[in-house]
């Protein structure tokens, strides 16, 4: 068990799954982060040296993810909210907010988009 | 009654001629000179034999020629034209007697000038018998005229076989022809063939669709699946190696395969021993619910007898059934494995061929009701 | 009927049947049913559960929900971990149903060099099959599992490459030769089997062997990679590629290994080398500490290349043996690598040390050293089914032949690659080797493996009946028909017609 960023991984588990794990990451970051820390895309989180594992938690601790990322957002559709525009009052009414028809097929809206919105 | 003919096709049916006839009129260049000898005895042939021409043989000379209709009819019956006409060169030599201008006895052509055989000479010249070729004079000696083989090559000629050659030289000449016949006889006839039989350019077995062995080809396609036949290649590929290195079965003596070579020789063909496997477990009937023969809608169980075919397919479809219930996840080698259980008896094949053979000896009685 | 009612009051009148103005009977009424059967009430009807069938919400789908189907249905547990590349890449080498072929003779020091044998099929000793296991000589699909024990044929290229490695190391003229080969050949051909004929060879005449059996998991991106150093961070060094490295090395010459000794110091291991250890003990460090592994193999590398020893190392110094590096697949090597650098771009397989440094052996020798001092062969094998296609290498091996049959880069009969096509200049200067100085170096040549000849595939087909495994007879007729078939002798194809299990040709 490795922990990076106070997170707890197995082993076995691939590291560039595991960095993708965290919320803000994705293929296109974790690429470039193993690349920049020199390990290779099939390597394990059992085979990373101390090192490795130092410097990987220190680059995601500069990097806004997670919470930080999460909090951005909200403030951002906040914003939207309280200048009175358009899309803001889409984001309240739980409606899509990029001019897609709502004749039908606005799950995700349905699902996302609320007063009290949530980021998951 | 002789049977009707029609005259234009029978005109063209040479063989129908009387042997004797075709003998003397034959027109083949090739038998030019043996025509010429038989035509020296000609005379005593046609004293000899009974000659009965056939209808075809009357109807099919001169049918428009009235000449010699009504001319010669000495006693009994004689068809129009039952008296043919003389020989070619007898003809020729008549005409050149009235067409040639000279006298002194001398034939006017060449053809003639041959025309005297050679026997005719030995015959009537004594000396010239006896300085003749040591291979005429000792067929003359040995041979009687009476062959205890025919010379015969054709079937119609078969009137001259019991021909009394009195002339020792015809008979002589004859002989060298049989002889002849007889080694080219030997050459093909052998095998009742009249010719050599020819070669086959291509052995039965380079033909694609029968490269591999039936058996195979038939468990080949059973393996296919969504008409991946490639794939079932490969797979069958697959199976007969495991058969090859797989070591050899421990037969069971409940359930013993086919005899065959002993297990020790088995992975050594693995054909074989892949026959060996699918024969052994092979049933030999299939069960067939019939309705309606008792009547009130019950079905009447029926065993009818499978083709050899039809047998291995039930085989090779349980085989693979009861494959299907291995660990292993790759297809050839669960059927690789279910092959050698089979072998040993240790399969559950066994007991399904057993369940049907048991309801086919239950069911013999229905077979009355049939 | 009259009804009831009065029509403009509603009351009822007085003509209604008496028996409707009586008060309803508390007491349920016995009418004798027209039915003898007891009554059966229905059951009170039961509240349906309203668990899942919620009323949609405002603005939801209403559409019908469907039941997933095919839900993965638990399965038993999958195979252990590497179990199944086990199985892939298992090897086997023995199959003891075959038929023993009698009178077969085994590669030895005697027979490699014996052209009585052409054509004939010799067998691998069965002592060093650990050694060829070890570095990995054999494919998994090269099909040794249906004979008794492995065997290969004695081509004309065999027979030749026997003289080579019996010159080099017998014959004092040839002491210290090197010959640079690289092999292609269409698919099938016996390039991979050359190499392990070279390697068996080899063992038995005690040189040191060093393989890459599989230039492909150099440059796929499964071993960790590193830069070399602080200064050079645009070269990299895979240790644990070096690490499996020394482990084939060391496995398979372990006899000549552990005789010689160090014979020199090694600064960059520091303390790690002690002054009278045996080349064995040296590669020993690499393995168990991967981190080492370079510089051990480096050390290892120096040693056997040494001609001589260090100033106060004679004492224990033996001369070294001849070496035999033996290359499979190069075609990886010419490209770029899925390895990225720290800028995320694609790192060229030359960046890669352990890749230069075998390509670097193509080229000649520098401080009046050849490239294998102690004498030796490079064999360097294209492949011709797993091989990505770089038009650079076909260029560039194209140049190799020409340069060898004395055509001047300069003349117009040069090979060049054709104008606006993308070509990877790093290629043609691994592969632009010019003659060596160095009268005992040869230039770098190319084999191009062909066909065998009939002869040859006589004596393979031959070896397949004698096994067991084809019930055929084997007639000059019939093998000039497969030879044929096989392309020309392509031996890969003539393997396959060999175990291939069709009805034997009936005499008609």
């Amino acid at each position: 068990m490795v922990f990076i960023l106070g997170v707890n991984f197995p082993e076995r588990n691939l590291v560039k799954k595991s960095l993708e794990s965290f919320f803000g990451i994705g293929n296109h970051t974790s690429a470039r982060l193993l690349s920049r820390f020199h390990i290779h895309p099939t390597c394990k989180i059992g085979e990373l040296g101390n090192k490795q594992v130092l410097d990987i938690t220190a680059a995601l601790t500069d990097m806004k993810i997670e919470n930080d990322l999460r909090r951005q957002v909200l403030d951002n559709i906040k914003r939207l909210k309280d200048i009175g525009t358009y899309r803001g009052r889409r984001h309240a009414l739980g409606l899509p907010v990029r001019g897609q028809n709502t004749r039908s097929q606005i799950k995700t809206a349905i699902k996302l988009n609320r007063i009290e919105r949530r980021l998951g | 009654m002789p049977p009707r003919l029609n005259i234009l096709t029978a005109r063209a049916v040479p063989v129908l001629r009387q042997p004797s006839t075709s003998a003397v009129n034959g027109s083949a260049a090739a038998r030019r000179s043996i025509a010429t000898i038989v035509n020296a005895n000609r005379p005593s042939t046609t004293n000899g034999l009974k000659f009965v021409p056939s209808v075809s043989v009357r109807m099919s000379q001169r049918w428009n020629s009235s000449g010699s209709d009504g001319k010669d009819k000495p006693e009994g019956y004689k068809g129009p034209t039952e008296d043919p006409l003389p020989h070619v060169s007898e003809e020729a030599a008549e005409v050149s007697k009235i067409m040639d201008k000279r006298c002194d006895g001398v034939a006017s052509s060449p053809e003639l000038e041959q025309g005297t055989p050679v026997s005719e000479i030995l015959q009537r010249d004594k000396n010239a018998q006896k300085h003749a070729p040591k291979v005429m004079q000792d067929q003359m000696k040995n041979q009687s005229g009476k062959r205890s083989f025919s010379t015969s090559a054709r079937r119609m000629e078969s009137g001259l076989e019991s021909t009394n050659f009195d002339d020792a030289s015809a008979a002589m000449v004859a002989n060298m022809v049989a002889a002849v016949n007889e080694q080219a006889a030997e050459l093909h006839f052998g095998e009742g063939l009249k010719f050599e039989k020819p070669t086959k350019a291509m052995a039965k077995t380079d033909n694609f669709r029968s490269r591999y062995d039936s058996l195979l080809e038939q468990f080949t396609k059973q393996l296919m699946r969504d008409g991946k036949l490639t794939k079932a290649y490969n797979d069958m590929s697959f199976i007969l190696d495991h058969l090859r290195t797989s070591p050899p079965p421990n037969t069971s003596m409940k359930r013993p395969l086919l005899p065959g070579p002993s297990s020790s020789q088995l992975p050594l063909n693995p054909v074989l021993y892949l026959t060996l496997i699918v024969d052994s477990v092979a049933p030999l009937l299939k069960i067939r619910q019939q309705k309606g023969v008792i009547g009130g809608g019950a079905s009447v169980q029926i065993p009818v007898p499978l083709a050899l075919r039809q047998r291995r397919r039930q085989a090779i479809r349980w085989i693979i059934d009861s494959s299907d219930k291995r660990r292993d996840s790759n297809f050839a080698m669960r059927v690789a494995q279910e092959l050698v259980a089979v072998a040993e008896g240790r399969s559950g094949v066994w007991d399904r061929r057993e369940a049907v053979h048991k309801l086919g000896i239950a069911g013999r009685s229905n077979l009355a009701k049939r | 009927m009259v009804s009831s009612f009065c029509w403009s009051c509603l009351t009822r009148l007085p003509t209604a049947s008496p028996r409707a103005m009586l008060p309803p009977t508390l007491t349920p009424q016995r009418v004798a049913a027209f039915h003898t059967s007891s009554t059966l009430l229905a059951s009170p009807l039961k509240k349906k559960s309203t668990g899942n069938v919620a009323a949609p919400r405002y603005r939801q789908a209403n559409s019908a929900r469907m039941k997933k189907k095919g839900k993965a249905v638990e399965r038993a547990r999958p195979p252990p971990a590497g179990e199944r590349r086990a199985l892939r890449k298992r090897i086997v080498l023995s199959n003891p149903n075959a038929l023993e072929v009698e009178d077969m003779q085994d590669i030895s020091a005697e027979n490699m060099v014996d052209s009585r044998l052409h054509g004939a099929v010799l067998g691998l000793p069965v002592p060093m099959l650990d050694q060829l296991r070890a570095v990995q000589a054999f494919k998994p699909k090269q099909g040794w599992s249906i004979f008794r024990r492995p065997g290969t044929v004695m081509r004309r290229e065999s027979l030749e490459l026997g003289r080579l490695i019996d010159s080099i190391s017998n014959n004092p003229e040839d002491k210290g030769k090197v010959v640079k080969r690289v092999l292609t050949g269409a698919k099938g051909t016996g390039k991979t089997v050359h190499l392990l004929q070279a390697m068996a060879m080899a063992f038995t005449k005690e040189w040191v062997v060093i393989t890459v059996p599989e230039c492909q998991d150099l440059v796929l991106a499964n071993t960790s990679y590193a830069p070399l150093s602080d200064k050079t961070p645009n070269v990299y060094v895979q240790n644990e590629a070096t690490a499996a490295l020394l482990n084939r090395t060391v496995t398979a010459n372990q006899k000549v290994l552990s005789t010689l000794k160090v014979s020199r110091e090694h600064p960059a291991l520091k303390s790690l080398v002690a002054r009278d250890m045996t080349l064995q003990d040296l590669a020993n460090i690499g393995i168990q500490d991967p981190a080492a592994a370079w510089a051990v193999f480096q050390a290892l590398w120096t040693e056997l290349a040494a001609t001589s020893a260090a100033p106060g190392f004679e004492a224990g110094f033996s001369p070294r043996p001849p070496m035999l590096v033996a290359v499979d697949g190069i075609g990886h090597w010419m490209k770029e690598t899925k390895y990225r650098s720290a800028k995320f771009e694609p790192v060229h397989a030359h960046d890669l040390v352990f890749v230069q440094h075998f390509l670097s052996l193509l080229k000649p020798g520098n401080n009046q050293q050849s490239a294998l001092p102690n004498g030796g062969i490079l064999l360097y094998a294209t492949s011709g089914s797993n091989s990505p296609s770089v038009y650079s290498l076909d260029v560039a091996l194209k140049q190799v032949a020409a340069r060898r049959q004395g055509v001047t880069p300069s003349s117009s009969n040069f090979p060049q690659p054709a104008a606006y096509s993308k070509i990877d200049q790093r290629v043609f200067a691994a592969l632009d080797a010019p003659a060596s100085s160095i009268p005992t170096e040869g230039a770098l040549e190319l084999q191009t493996m062909a066909g065998v000849s009939r002869d040859e595939a006589r004596g393979f087909m031959e070896y397949f009946a004698r096994s067991g495994l084809l019930r055929q007879h084997v007639t000059e007729e019939w093998v000039n028909e497969k030879w044929t078939l096989a392309g020309g002798g392509v031996i890969g194809e003539l393997e396959m017609l060999g175990r291939r299990l069709t009805v034997p040709a009936q005499v008609e």
